[in-house]
Order: structure tokens, then C-alpha cells, then sequence
């Protein structure tokens, strides 16, 4: 029978727990949530020796086990509940060689209480560089543990890792610390009202709100009559209890740990001195930006047209080869144009996510965050807002996620309802393919226009953000205690194989996830724009015919005719004249319209529904792109995308808020539907009027 | 292939593709739990 | 000389002489900022606010605000 064990693994943030996680389970990784809550859940699976099966859950990084948000208490709540599924077996606690210390706070924790713990000494590669050794032997009788000297960058100690989970059974399960020397009157009292509770759990429900498992509940409700302690004594335990565990910590490492400080080196320092510098710091963080926009529009731009062609060429290839029907033709005008319309975003997904990953690995995002705090400040946001609003390059969803680790509500929620506004990679196929037909080609000090017009977009996004935060600033009335603390990581490689998984992961999940949904608006809309109701659909051949019967067109030209009556008269064609009116004054027809709303589901399907309505009326073989440029404007003529249209929409693609999943998870993340409605309705009315204003100038 | 397996397989593929959107958008309730996560498994990526 | 975090210079390393908790969030504290643990000034950001700190050994950046509330000793 093969047996299971629950693994949690645990660690502070940038311990490297993430490589750790990866070299035991490699691709055998699946990534989800927490039931009700948005926060990341990681699992793999990591086969050991004698058919034994290890599940191994990636917890959220966290200093200590005084959970000071979401993600953090999700790590408590886990390490609480007996009856919990995921309930661990063994704690691996990760730590970093060179922030042994602190480390080991998070470490002290777990082992009061009291579940197998194995000590994880990553980084281990480092240890000759800082000049220090440790005392293994030492470390692991003091600490009543087993250790792991690890490096994943070289792929040593893994073995040995896996070999300590499968013996798990060894492990001691006895304390570092003893909590009633702190406080020994209020400690024993505790103790000796629950006698068969762990004591180290008790304080960590008085301090804090945890809910956990239901048998427990009943009898530890009445520690409620514990907190009869002021707030500010509370906290003062705490830090004697923290100040306690340093102690055990410092005298543990006095002897197991040597660090020869002639021997060390301090790299980061140098480094630190120039990209956190007041100017060079500034410099260097646009020219990092500079160079990301630069690259993704051009390196990106040789396999999105390739797949454009590939995808129209082979559209045209199943209408020719397949025998005629509706299904051939859902096939070559809804289907494949509906893929090409997922899979040409994948090369621009996967650049983006590229090069945010490498930010973060390398340590450099906080870099950022020190420099943007002060700025940030002036808005009502934070430092710490940076990262949503890079992240938010790519899309607002992980990035309103990654807004948990604000402590200051108000900034939080500032940073929430502004995030949308920042250019996301689903706005980028819209703005590339309406770029591409309404600004010129050439250059300007060697920059394209193009590329210039795209880096414009994105300062746009970024300047509706801060002035947004900065009027929400002044507008909500919400009290919060600030407080903010970011560490400062070592300036790390990236690993080639976490960033690998990153881009893997999340390209994935956009080609399965968003990319199912526009491939089924894409069916439907082939439906919508090929069957309508009535005479003038059904007879569009006779009513064509009557219409052109004095003129001398050719075969040809009469075909295409009927196809545009037949578009116009089909369900779609119906809805989108419909709305015609209100989008008039912006200057799209009503296809455009059609678009529009269509891609409220997500923005990119904007393209796609395009690329379906106009294969629907043509018989070329023909890219999006061209299919684009040829379209008349039926009322005032010239090409219908042209300089002044072209502007509008990228305007209203710009601020609208264009995507239901972002609002769905704004809900979620604020617990209320007052805050999406209101960025929904806000955002779209200024959306509507500066495009109507852009429109209505350049015309 | 004759129109009317033509015409079957068209209905199908539309009836999938309805399915699929109503119960991405409008049972989200009863669904989001497990779907929509930070994986960007939600519409968006 | 006793004074706050907020007026250390660049370079300086002090000793934390005292913090007061009601005003510094326990993470701070369980990240190192405990009394009798050096710390020292890495760099700052323009009107030296955030603060770039080693303290004991831990890399962190602070705001002034806070920098306030934790006495230390030159």
C-alpha cells in the first residue's frame, strides 16, 4: 500500500522556499486556492524511497506566526487545525544561511508546537563567500531537530532532504522555549485552566484571531476570559516572548555558528549603494522600464505575425479541403480565427511575466519599493503599491492580489481600485492592432513612433492611476495605523528554473483559462453573425439583386454585397445597430460596437470578436490586420480606423474597465460590492467622454 | 460528410460553447471557490 | 548620546537602546529591532524617508515615522 504524508513547508519570505518546493516536486506542481480566499495555494507531489508519498504544501512566506495578513494567516490557521486535510505530518521550516537568526524566530514557533520538524539550511552555496561555518552536530541537539544543508542553485542536499521527510517518525517533538517564563502567573493559570491544551497554542489564539478546528472551538472559547489583559500588555508579552526566543536563538548560534568577518564579503552593499541611490536609483529604474516596453514590442512582434499568418492561411486551407457546410465554416470562421485570437497573445504573456519574475527573483522589486515609498506616499499609496502596479503590467488580477501584504487598509484599498487603470497585457493586443493601423511607421531619436505611441499608453494607465489615488486620497475618510516594513533581500541570480515555471505557469493558464472563454464567444458570435431573423436576412440574395440590378457589378463584388447585407440583417448585426447610437459620437460603427461589448468578458477578445465578425463577410484569405484597414466608415467614408477613431478607442480602452474577472476579485478582495460598482461606473463614464472628447477634436 | 452531420456537429459545438459561458459567468457563485484563483483560471489571465 | 533611529547617519552603526511597542508593529520587533542589537544605516531615500537599515544583520526599510519611536545609542 503506498502511504502518504502531508508535508507543510514553511519559511520567511526569501528564503528561497519557492526553489526549495520546486526541486522536490519539479513539474508535479499544481497551483489553486484556498477555499473562500484569493491567496495562492501551492501542492506537489515528491516521490521518496519505498513507494512512499510525500504531499507537499508551499505556505505563504511569513516572518513569524503572528500573522499580520491574509496570506500570513493562512499558514497559522493550517498549523491549528487538527482536522484540516492538508494537516501536516512534518514542518519543513526553510531558512537562508545568511539570516540564520531571524530565521530561526518562525522556527522556535513551530516547534512549540509540537509537529515534526525538519531544519532547512538553504543557500548553503553562500556560506564560503560570508565566511561562515556552522556546527551542524551542534545546531541539531540544541535545536532538537534534523538539518538539511541545502543549495538548490547547485542542486546539493535534496537527497538528504527527502531521505529526513521519509523518516519523519524520528523527529523530536519537544520545545525550544518555555512560554511560563515569561509571565509565570498568567502562563501557569492558563496552563492549568486547559490542562490538555498546548500552551503555545492558547497564547497564539488569545493574541490573535484564528478560527480553527471545530472540536477544539468549545473548549478553547473560554480563553476568551484571558484577554482580560489590556491590549498594550498583550503586546508587551509578545515582545518578551519574541526578546526570549532571540535569546535561545542567540545562545544556540554563539556556539553552532561562525562567522568570519574578514572572510565575508559584502557585494550587495556596492550594488546597493548605486540602485538605491537618490538619482542613479531613479535612472536606472526607468531604463530597466525603457528596456522592458522596448523589447516586448519588438521581440514579440516576429511570432505574433507569424502566428497571424499561419492562423489565416490555415483558416483558408480548411475551407478549401473540408467539404462545405455550417460546420466547416464555424471551423475556418468562428474556430480557428477564435484560437489564433488565444494564441497569438502567448509570445507578449510570456516576455511580460519573464521579465516580472526576474524583477522578483533577483531581489531588485524591493529596491523599487524603498525608492517609490516617499512618491507613493504623496498619492495615498505606498511603496509597497509598486508591486501591484507592475504587476498590474501584466494583469489586475494577480496584481489586486498581491496588494495583501499592505498593512494599511486605506492603502490597500486605494491601491485595489486603482490597479485596473495600469495598461494590462490583455489591453495590449487591442492597443497593437489599432497602433499598428493608425500610427505611422518611423522613427523618432531611434525609437519607433509605434513603440513611443505604446510606451504613451502605458504612462497614461500609470498616470490615471496616481491621480485617481491621489483624489481617492483626499475623498475616503478611512482611519488606519500605517506601518510599513519591507525587507531588503540579497540581490540573488534568478533561477533559471523558477522563472522557467513562472512563465510556464502562467502562459498556461492564460492559453486553458481566458483562452477557453474567448474561444466559446467566438463560436457563438459565428453563430449570431451567420443566422438572423426575418425576411431581410432570409432574402438577401433578392434584395441585393433588386438593389444592384441597374448597376454593373461583377460576380464578385455581388457576392461580397450579399455577405455584408446578410452581416448586417444577422442577430449581431440587429444588437450592434442598436447600440450604434450611443457609440457614434466616438466614432466606431457598430461591428466595433459589437466588440466592445463582447470584450467586457476579457479585453483581448476585442480582437478575436473582430476577427470573426469580418471573416464572416469576406472570402479571403486575409490577416485581422488587413481585414482591419479595409473597412469603410459607412457614414463619413474614409477607412473606418482611421487617426481619429484609432485614438479614441485606444482612449477608451485605456481607463473603461473592460473585464469582469478584475471585478469579481475586487468583490473578494474587499468583501463589498460598493467598491467594484463604483470603479465600474467610474471608470466606463470617463472612459465614454474622453473618447468622445479625443473624437470629436482630431476629427 | 453530408449537411446534416455538418449542421449536428455545428449545434453541438455551439451548445458546449453556451454551456461553457453560463457556467463560468453566471453560476460563479456556486463555482468560484475552486475556479477563479490567482493562477488567472478566471477570464482573465 | 541617546537619540531616535530617525536622525542616524549614513554609515553610523548604534545600538537600539529601546523601542517603544505600542508605537512598532511586532513584525519589526520579531525582525530583529530589539534593544541591545546594532544597527546601521545603509542608504536613504530622498528626504531620508523610507530608511534603508541593518539591523542585526537583517536588511530592512522603514519609514521615518517609525524611525521615531526606537531610541538608540551612539
Amino acid at each position: 500500500m503506498s502511504k502518504q504524508i502531508n508535508v507543510a513547508l514553511i519559511g520567511n519570505p526569501n528564503t528561497g522556499k519557492t526553489s526549495v518546493f520546486n526541486a522536490l516536486t519539479g513539474l508535479n506542481q499544481k497551483v489553486g486556492n484556498y477555499p473562500g480566499i484569493t491567496v495562492e495555494k501551492k501542492e506537489g507531489v515528491c516521490k521518496l524511497p519505498r513507494g512512499v508519498k510525500a504531499h507537499i504544501i508551499d505556505l505563504p512566506g511569513t516572518y513569524s506566526l503572528n500573522a499580520s495578513s491574509l496570506d500570513e494567516n493562512v499558514v497559522i490557521e493550517l498549523l491549528l487545525n487538527k482536522n484540516d486535510k492538508d494537516f501536516p505530518d512534518l514542518a519543513v521550516v526553510v531558512s537562508d544561511v545568511e539570516n540564520l537568526k531571524r530565521n530561526l524566530l518562525l522556527f522556535t514557533q513551530i516547534k512549540d508546537l509540537e509537529i515534526p520538524t525538519i531544519l532547512v539550511i538553504n543557500m548553503a552555496d553562500r556560506m564560503a563567500y560570508k565566511g561562515i561555518s556552522l556546527d551542524l552536530e551542534y545546531l541539531q541537539e540544541h535545536l532538537k531537530t534534523k538539518i538539511a544543508l541545502v543549495s538548490t542553485r547547485k542542486n546539493q542536499g535534496i537527497e538528504r532532504l527527502k531521505s529526513l521527510i521519509s523518516n519523519y517518525k524520528d523527529l523530536s517533538i519537544s520545545h525550544n522555549i518555555d512560554l511560563t517564563e515569561i509571565d509565570k502567573d498568567y502562563f501557569k493559570n492558563l496552563q492549568n485552566t486547559f490542562p490538555n491544551q498546548l500552551i503555545y497554542k492558547l497564547w497564539l489564539v488569545i493574541t490573535q484571531d484564528v478560527n480553527f478546528g471545530k472540536t477544539d472551538r468549545n473548549e478553547i472559547d473560554a480563553v476568551a476570559n484571558f484577554k482580560t489583559k489590556s491590549k498594550s500588555d498583550l503586546k508587551r508579552l509578545q515582545q518578551k516572548e519574541t526578546i526570549k526566543r532571540y535569546q535561545f536563538i542567540n545562545d544556540v548560534l554563539k556556539k553552532g555558528q561562525t562567522i568570519d568577518a574578514a572572510q565575508a564579503k559584502d557585494l550587495r552593499m556596492k550594488i546597493d549603494r548605486i540602485i538605491t541611490h537618490q538619482v542613479w536609483g531613479y535612472v536606472i529604474f526607468f531604463i530597466i522600464l525603457l528596456t522592458i516596453f522596448q523589447a516586448i514590442y519588438d521581440w514579440s512582434s516576429i511570432p505574433m505575425d507569424f502566428i497571424d499568418t499561419t492562423f489565416a492561411s490555415l483558416s483558408e486551407w480548411t475551407k478549401n479541403q473540408l467539404p462545405q457546410g455550417t460546420f466547416t465554416s464555424l471551423l475556418a470562421e468562428g474556430i480557428i480565427p477564435g484560437l489564433g485570437g488565444i494564441v497569438i497573445f502567448i509570445p507578449q504573456i510570456a516576455f511580460l511575466f519573464l521579465f516580472i519574475s526576474v524583477l522578483e527573483e533577483s531581489g531588485y522589486m524591493s529596491r523599487v519599493v524603498f525608492l517609490m515609498d516617499r512618491i507613493m506616499r504623496r498619492f495615498g499609496l505606498s511603496g509597497k503599491s509598486i508591486v501591484p502596479l507592475i504587476s498590474g503590467t501584466a494583469c489586475a488580477i494577480p496584481a489586486i492580489m498581491a496588494t495583501r501584504n499592505i498593512e494599511n487598509w486605506k492603502e490597500r484599498l486605494i491601491t485595489i481600485l486603482v490597479t485596473p487603470f495600469i495598461t494590462c497585457s490583455a489591453r495590449l493586443p487591442v492597443y497593437l492592432i489599432i497602433i499598428s493601423l493608425v500610427i505611422p511607421e518611423g522613427r523618432f531619436i531611434g525609437l519607433g513612433y509605434q513603440a513611443l505611441t505604446l510606451m504613451l499608453l502605458y504612462l497614461i494607465g500609470f498616470g490615471a492611476a496616481v491621480s485617481s489615488a491621489y483624489l481617492l486620497n483626499k475623498v475616503l475618510k478611512i482611519k488606519s495605523k500605517a506601518f510599513f516594513v519591507v525587507e531588503m533581500p540579497n540581490y540573488k541570480l534568478p533561477l533559471l528554473k523558477n522563472v522557467a515555471i513562472t512563465v510556464l505557469e502562467k502562459t498556461k493558464s492564460f492559453v486553458f483559462g481566458a483562452g477557453k472563454i474567448i474561444l466559446a464567444i467566438s463560436i457563438v458570435l459565428w453563430f449570431l453573425a451567420s443566422f438572423g431573423p426575418g425576411d431581410d436576412f432570409k432574402n438577401a440574395e433578392e434584395i441585393t439583386f433588386k438593389e444592384y440590378a441597374s448597376q454593373n457589378i461583377s460576380q464578385e463584388e455581388f457576392q461580397q454585397k450579399v455577405a455584408s447585407h446578410k452581416l448586417e440583417h444577422s442577430f449581431i448585426g440587429i444588437t450592434g445597430r442598436a447600440i450604434e447610437p450611443a457609440i457614434r459620437p466616438l466614432g466606431y460603427d457598430w461591428k466595433i460596437g459589437i466588440a466592445i461589448v463582447s470584450s467586457f468578458a476579457a479585453r483581448e477578445v476585442f480582437v478575436g470578436t473582430l476577427a470573426t465578425i469580418y471573416s464572416v463577410g469576406s472570402d479571403e484569405e486575409e490577416t485581422i490586420k488587413n481585414r482591419m484597414a479595409g473597412e469603410v466608415n459607412p457614414i463619413l467614408g474614409g477607412p473606418l480606423f482611421n487617426f481619429a477613431s484609432g485614438i479614441s478607442l485606444l482612449l477608451f480602452y485605456a481607463f473603461a474597465m473592460q473585464c469582469m474577472s478584475t471585478l469579481a476579485i475586487v468583490k473578494r478582495e474587499t468583501n463589498s460590492w460598493k467598491w467594484p460598482i463604483l470603479q465600474l461606473t467610474i471608470m466606463t463614464l470617463f472612459a465614454y467622454i474622453v473618447a468622445l472628447i479625443a473624437f470629436q477634436l482630431l476629427k | 460528410m453530408n449537411p446534416f452531420i455538418q449542421n449536428i456537429l455545428a449545434i453541438a459545438a455551439l451548445i458546449i460553447a453556451v454551456g461553457f459561458i453560463i457556467t463560468k459567468f453566471f453560476l460563479k457563485k456556486k463555482q468560484s471557490k475552486k475556479s477563479c484563483s490567482g493562477d488567472g483560471d478566471c477570464g482573465c489571465h | 548620546m541617546e537619540d531616535t533611529l530617525a536622525n542616524i547617519k549614513r554609515g553610523e552603526r548604534c545600538i537600539i537602546t529601546d523601542v517603544s511597542s505600542i508605537h512598532i508593529p511586532l513584525k519589526l520587533l520579531e525582525m530583529g529591532c530589539l534593544p541591545g542589537n546594532y544597527v546601521e544605516l545603509v542608504q536613504v531615500a530622498p528626504f531620508h524617508d523610507p530608511m534603508y537599515l541593518n539591523i542585526n544583520g537583517t536588511h530592512l526599510a522603514i519609514r521615518k515615522e517609525t524611525a521615531m519611536h526606537i531610541l538608540i545609542k551612539k
